[in-house]
This record gives structure tokens, sequence and C-alpha cells, in this order.
């Protein structure tokens, strides 16, 4: 046999080792330093705002008798004009923000990459009909639409969060249905894609196992910017009084609340954007992370 | 040679193809797409192949052999022409039916990264023909044993097609092809894009595998002597037609068609003094565009034979007295090393 014979690519017995894709995918995902620093406070911050109360002894709703005082050992992050305590409201303004922007991301990216996928592979009538929704959903003003949708959420009260969330993630996906079918039309021209035709494998294989795989990369990028993006969405939002109502905060409404006392009470604005801007920063960076070890020819260039 | 000859089945061809005409379309640029004109990448043409035999299909860039190639899978559709498998028509099948007949027969590309999927591993690419078609058994082992059967180690499964060798890529290209055990393996350029030292390994082991399993191949290539190796009947394209065909010797010893004659010409012979000896005939200028043929014979703009007829009349592929089908007005039987061999 003329071949490279099989034995040199073998290697050392750890390396032949059956490993499933993903705990590949995890592996290179954990050479990444950053990426795992920025998860690792992530996760830690994350989980911190729920210790939030019992550690400080102050809840997001309580009201203290220190009014408009600087940070402190008692309020970390010091204390709003009536009294409410800034760490409290900051991290319990994280979990919500996060909430929202997990599940902002999480329908938009779905409905972004497979209708995008639906529309690069069957082309046509269902590429022409996606792509008017698409363009409408582009070029509506969507903060003007939010607040219409958003008066109805003073009227339901209760569950208006995620209502809130789900409404955003509705409006989110156009843009990354735009970029995915952009790519799955060059990717269908592949030869792997004639090949799995040639194999017999569906539409819905094709999609959900080659297309959408293959473009991965862009999706978690884009995936991580509707993460940034949803945030500062309903941080908009909250601003304008829709969306999130007090008692409840969001990084974003404190931000906002705080932002007129910058000068004078810096730690009004300047904490919690801190932590809004920590919390931007290690989603981004995960994702770069993420999108390195989905790729896996990027492992060679390293 | 996979079954024995007594059987009636034989008579009937695996694959039969028909006056089979692909037209491409050309439109203009611009919001409303006109038609401008047709590239005619094949046009009319008609083979056949037994089970268990090798037809090699040769041409050069452009002359439609892939274009064939994937016509008869009806991954492209044909303009007209009928392709029969195992004597049933596949034109006009729904997709269901399609998805059973591309169990049987399958095809391994040119371009093995190309046609691998980047994003899985070998396991998993050589699995999913046997996902596809729902085969019932253990498909870990099967996967394995179609790596052992081209001649990689199972443990290469967990591995994605960028760390392996040109080769080795073609080898799960083949492996992935052989899954469903079909009858008919379409091989388009299977070793074009493999070092020379690599190609005759891949070959043998399509030889291998066609005696162990009894496979039918459709070779295509634009290399004649690769197709030498490995093929029982030949067939010569240019321009979307098939211009000569016949037995590897018929062909490869006395070809009548001055295309063939040219295109035997230009392989080398090692063995300089044969090499010097023998007759070179080089055509001069390119293929003519595709889009507007030349009337009568497709060749005549670069053959030193071409006469008025040839301009006015279009050669069928007939067998006019030379013992193989030529299409040509002028066929002679030409022997390249000249009257010295004999």
């Amino acid at each position: 046999m003329a071949d490279v014979p099989v034995g040199i690519l073998a290697g050392t017995p750890s390396q032949t080792e059956a490993r499933s894709q993903w705990q590949l995918v995890l592996r290179r995902f954990l050479a990444h330093r950053l990426a795992v620093a920025a998860g690792v406070v992530l996760v830690a911050a994350y989980l911190f705002s729920y210790l939030a109360e019992p550690l400080t002894g102050w809840g997001y709703k309580d009201l203290s008798p220190d009014l408009s005082q600087g940070p402190s050992g008692d309020h970390w992050f010091g204390t709003d004009t009536i009294g409410h305590d800034m760490f409290a409201q900051s991290m319990r303004g994280l979990r919500v923000s996060v909430h929202v922007s997990v599940v902002v991301a999480a329908i938009a990216t779905v409905m972004g990459s497979v209708l995008g996928a639906v529309q690069g592979w069957f082309r046509g009538r269902v590429d022409g009909a996606l792509g008017l929704l698409v363009d409408f959903l582009l070029i509506l003003p969507l903060l003007p639409v939010l607040m219409v949708l958003g008066t109805r959420t003073r009227a339901s009260g209760g569950s208006s969060l995620m209502f809130v969330a789900v409404i955003i993630g509705l409006f989110l996906w156009a843009p990354l249905a735009r970029v995915v079918r952009g790519e799955v039309f060059s990717i269908r021209e592949k030869e792997y894609i004639e090949a799995a035709e040639a194999l017999g494998a569906s539409n819905t294989r094709i999609i959900f196992r080659h297309l959408i795989p293959n473009v991965m990369s862009s999706i978690i990028v884009y995936a991580t910017l509707t993460v940034a993006t949803a945030i500062l969405l309903e941080t908009a939002l909250a601003f304008l009084g829709f969306g999130i109502q007090p008692p409840e905060v969001s990084l974003g409404s404190l931000v906002d609340e705080g932002r007129d006392a910058a000068r004078t009470r810096w730690w009004l604005f300047y904490l919690p954007g801190a932590v809004l801007v920590v919390l931007v920063l290690c989603v981004n960076f995960m994702g770069d992370g993420l999108r390195d070890a989905l790729d896996p020819r990027r492992e060679q260039r390293r | 040679m996979s079954s024995p000859a007594d059987l009636p089945v034989e008579t009937t061809p695996l694959l039969e193809v028909t006056d089979l005409v692909k037209d491409f379309p050309i439109r203009s640029k611009g919001a409303i797409r006109r038609t401008v004109g047709m590239v005619q990448a094949v046009n009319g043409v008609s083979l056949h192949i037994n089970r268990g035999e090798t037809l090699g299909l040769v041409g050069e860039s452009g002359s439609g052999k892939s274009t064939i190639a994937r016509c008869i899978l009806r991954l492209i559709q044909p303009t007209s022409g009928s392709v029969r498998f195992k004597g049933q028509e596949l034109a006009g099948l729904s997709r269901r039916q399609l998805q059973a007949m591309r169990r049987n027969m399958q095809i391994v590309y040119q371009d093995p990264m190309a046609s691998l999927d980047p994003r899985m591993t070998v396991s998993a690419i050589i699995s999913e023909p046997l996902r596809i078609h729902r085969t019932t058994g253990d498909i870990g082992a099967r996967v394995g044993e179609l790596l052992e059967l081209v001649g990689l180690r199972p443990e290469h499964g967990n591995r994605y097609p960028h760390e392996f060798s040109g080769g080795q890529r073609q080898r799960i290209g083949i492996a992935r092809a052989l899954a469903l055990e079909p009858d008919l393996l379409i091989l388009d350029e299977p070793v074009s894009a493999l070092d020379v030292s690599i190609q005759a390994g891949v070959l043998n082991l399509l030889e291998d595998l066609q005696r162990q399993l009894g496979l039918t191949y459709l070779f295509v290539a634009h290399d004649l002597s690769v197709v030498r190796h490995i093929s029982d009947r030949v067939a010569v394209m240019y321009l979307g037609r098939i211009v000569e065909t016949g037995t590897g010797p018929e062909v490869y010893e006395t070809p009548a068609h001055p295309y063939t004659q040219a295109l035997l010409s230009a392989v080398p012979i090692p063995d300089p003094k044969l090499e010097k000896r023998r007759r070179r005939i080089v055509l001069e200028g390119d293929a003519p565009n595709p889009a507007s043929p030349p009337s009568g014979c497709r060749f005549r703009t670069r053959c030193w034979k071409a006469e008025s007829i040839c301009t006015e009349y279009d050669p069928e592929l007939l067998d006019l007295g030379i013992g193989h089908p030529v299409a040509c007005h002028f066929p002679t039987p030409d022997d390249l090393m000249g009257s010295e061999q004999g």
C-alpha cells in the first residue's frame, strides 16, 4: 500500500482513546484561559448574587435608614436616595439581566439559525417569504414597538419579566437569520452537502446536521452579541418605564437611575455600571472561547 | 466476477443510460434574469454498465463526465433521457423512492476534504448513511468494520477529517460510500486530487474492494493511464458526447477517433526508446465553448482530418468496421507505436 501507513497518525495510546465530540469541544474550551476565566467569573457572580442577602443582611427591596451614603462595610455599594442597599440591588439586577438576556438570546438564536438555514437551503419562495419578514423586522423601529407591547406588561403585572424577554427575543432573530442565510448560501454548494444528499439525507437532516453545525461559529458569536444587545435593550425599556417595573430591578434600570448622580454620588452609577460591563465582557470572552472550541480546524493554528 | 454466468438476470445491464441530455441555462445579470443561452454539458449520451464490471469515463475538463455522474444519481435533474438502474427507470421517481434507490448507488468524490463534513468525526461521517437508512444492528461495530475494510484503524473514528492525509481521507470517503453495500459505485475522479505515490494505493484498494464485494464501478477520470489500470471498458468523452467506446484493449491499442489518438499520444511511456519513436499528436487550441458548439462534428475545429462533411454532418457513434463504436467520419484504427511494434 503506497498510502501513509496508518500507524503514523495513531500517536500515543492516550490520544487514541475514545472521545466523544463534546468531550473534545470541552477540552478545547478549557485550553482557552480567558474564556474559562470569564466563565468562572460569570458563574461565580451569578451564584454570588444569591448569597448577597444572607451575607450583607440587606434584601433588594429593603429600605435602610442610611440615605445616599457612599460605599461602606455595611453597604458595600452604598445606598440610594431612599435607602436601598445598592449592592443588594446590583446583585438582584445582575440576576434579572442574566435571566432576561439568556431567554432572549435562546429564542433569537434558535429562531434566527433555523429560519436562516431554511431560507438558505430551500431558496426560492420560502426564502422570499421569510426574507420579507426579516426585512420587515429589520426596518421596524424596535423601541417604539416594544414600548407599545410593554404597556401590556404593566396591565398584566405578574409574569412581566419573561414576557419582556420573549417579546425582545421574537424581535431580535432577524439579523442572525440574515447572517445564517448568507453563510448557508455558500455552504450549500460544498461537496459534503451534495454527498449528504447522495446518501439520501432528508432536508431536516441536512439543515440540522450539516448546515447549522457549519455556521455554528457565526451563530455563537452572534448569540453573545445578542446577550449584550438584550441587556442594553432591556435597559432602554426600563429607562423609559416599560418592561421591568419597580420594585423589580435590572442592571439597566439601576444604571439609568444612577445616571444623573454620576458626578455627585458616583457609586449609584459606576458600581452597577461596572457589574454590567463585567457581565457583558465575560459573555463575549466566553463566546470567543466557544467559537474556537467548536471549530475543529482552529486547533491546528495554535 | 460476482455472480455465475448462468444467471439470466445478467442480460440486463446494472445501469443503462440512454440519450442523456443536460443543459445548463446561462442567465443574464440583473433583476430580470433572462435565459440568454444554454450550455450543453451532456448531449445525448448513452452508456451501460454490466454488473461487476468497471466502465472508465474519460474526458478533459468540461467534457461533461461529472455531470453524467450527477445525473445518474439524480443530484442534478437531467434535461432529458433515461437512466435505468436494474431495469427500473429513475426519472420521475418520488423523493422517497429516490432515497431508497440511493442505497444502491453511491458516489466517491474527487476532493475528499471538500466532500467530508469538517464538523463531523470520521465515525459520524461513516455512520451517517446507516442512520439515514435506519439499518439495524450495531452501528459502532459496522463503522469499525468499514474502517478496517478500507485500511484504516477503528480508533481513527474519533478524529476529524482534517487530521488525516489526502489518501486516508479518500479512504474515509470510500468507507462512507460502502456503508450501505451499494451495487454501483460512481467514482468521480477519486484519485485526481491525490499525490501520484498515493494514487496507486487507493486504486489497489478499489480493485480489492471490487473483487471482495462484487462492486460495479463507473470510474470518471481525465487521466487515461489511471483508467487503463482499472477499467474493463472505456468511454471517451469530448464536449458532452461520447466519441469512442470499447473494451480497454480496443480503445487503448486501436484508437480510431482522432481525439482518442491525441489523448493517448500524450500519455508518457516509461521506456525512453519507445517514447522517442512514437508519434506525438499535439492538438491546437482549446475545446470550443460548450454554449455554442461547432456545427457538425464537435471535434472538427481541432481535428487534422476534418473535411467539409465534418462541418455539415454530426457523426454518430457507430461501429464502422473498426470493431468498436466511434463517432467519426474517417475512423482509422491507429497504432500509435508505428509499424515497428509488431
